[in-house]
């Protein structure tokens, strides 16, 4: 069983405060960790999550390689939009009014026949990606 | 393309054939698939490693909802 899991869930596997459905996202997180799914990601993340430590909550530049390291180490390398992939971004993003990083990643989700799992509510209104709450009662994960 | 024989319980053999079968691929396809997705795994302790120092270092991190920071992002980039 694959996932791709969006940027705000990924987030979500290591910080608490603040944040919605921690339970949930780390019911993923340790589902992946014991290989009873197996949970990617697309390049993008990297981008999203560097960006948001660089801009948002201004980590230092040598915490942001650092985290985007460990992300790399607990998902292993990203999947890479191919072109196919892209032209269906553009078309969902068009459809649903979306950015199309959102589509992006929804998809990549589509292309490799996965759910997506994220937080995003854009996403989840358009229908294009499952809730970490809707992932882990449809899989039956087991939280802390 | 090498061969090997390989000793399986026969109660796993079946469920091989069979898992085999409903996917209308060969004995060796399934069995080549299961291994490269076991030798794709991750280090189990090297991931254990890696979300322990990502858990730290957001500890600092304050409050705050994820898909909002990440909304922003996205919607503030330039267009």
């Amino acid at each position: 069983m694959t996932l791709l899991v969006e940027t705000s869930v990924l987030i979500k596997w290591f910080h608490s405060e603040g944040e919605a459905e921690v339970a949930e996202a780390r019911a993923i997180r340790d589902a992946h960790q014991r290989g009873v799914l197996n949970a990617r990601i697309i390049d993008l993340a990297l981008y999203e999550v560097g960006n948001v430590l660089l801009t948002s909550l201004r980590w230092t530049a040598s915490d942001v390689a650092d985290q985007l390291d460990d992300l790399i180490e607990i998902c292993g390398v990203p999947l890479v939009m191919a072109s196919g992939w892209l032209r269906e971004a553009a078309s969902l993003g068009s459809t649903h009014g979306l950015t199309f990083y959102d589509a992006a990643w929804a998809a990549a989700a589509q292309a490799l026949g996965v759910a997506l799992v994220s937080a995003d509510t854009k996403l989840l209104a358009a229908e294009l990606a499952e809730s970490p709450t809707a992932t882990t009662q449809r899989l039956r994960l087991q939280q802390r | 393309m090498s061969k090997v024989m390989v000793s399986l319980p026969d109660e796993l053999l079946h469920r091989i054939d069979e898992a085999a079968r409903q996917r209308s691929v060969s004995r060796s396809a399934l069995i080549a698939a299961a291994a490269r997705r076991e030798l794709a795994r991750r280090d189990p302790d090297a991931v254990a490693a890696a979300i322990a120092r990502s858990e730290k270092r957001f500890q600092a991190a304050g409050g705050f909802e994820a898909a909002v920071l990440v909304r922003g992002d996205r919607d503030a980039s330039p267009r």
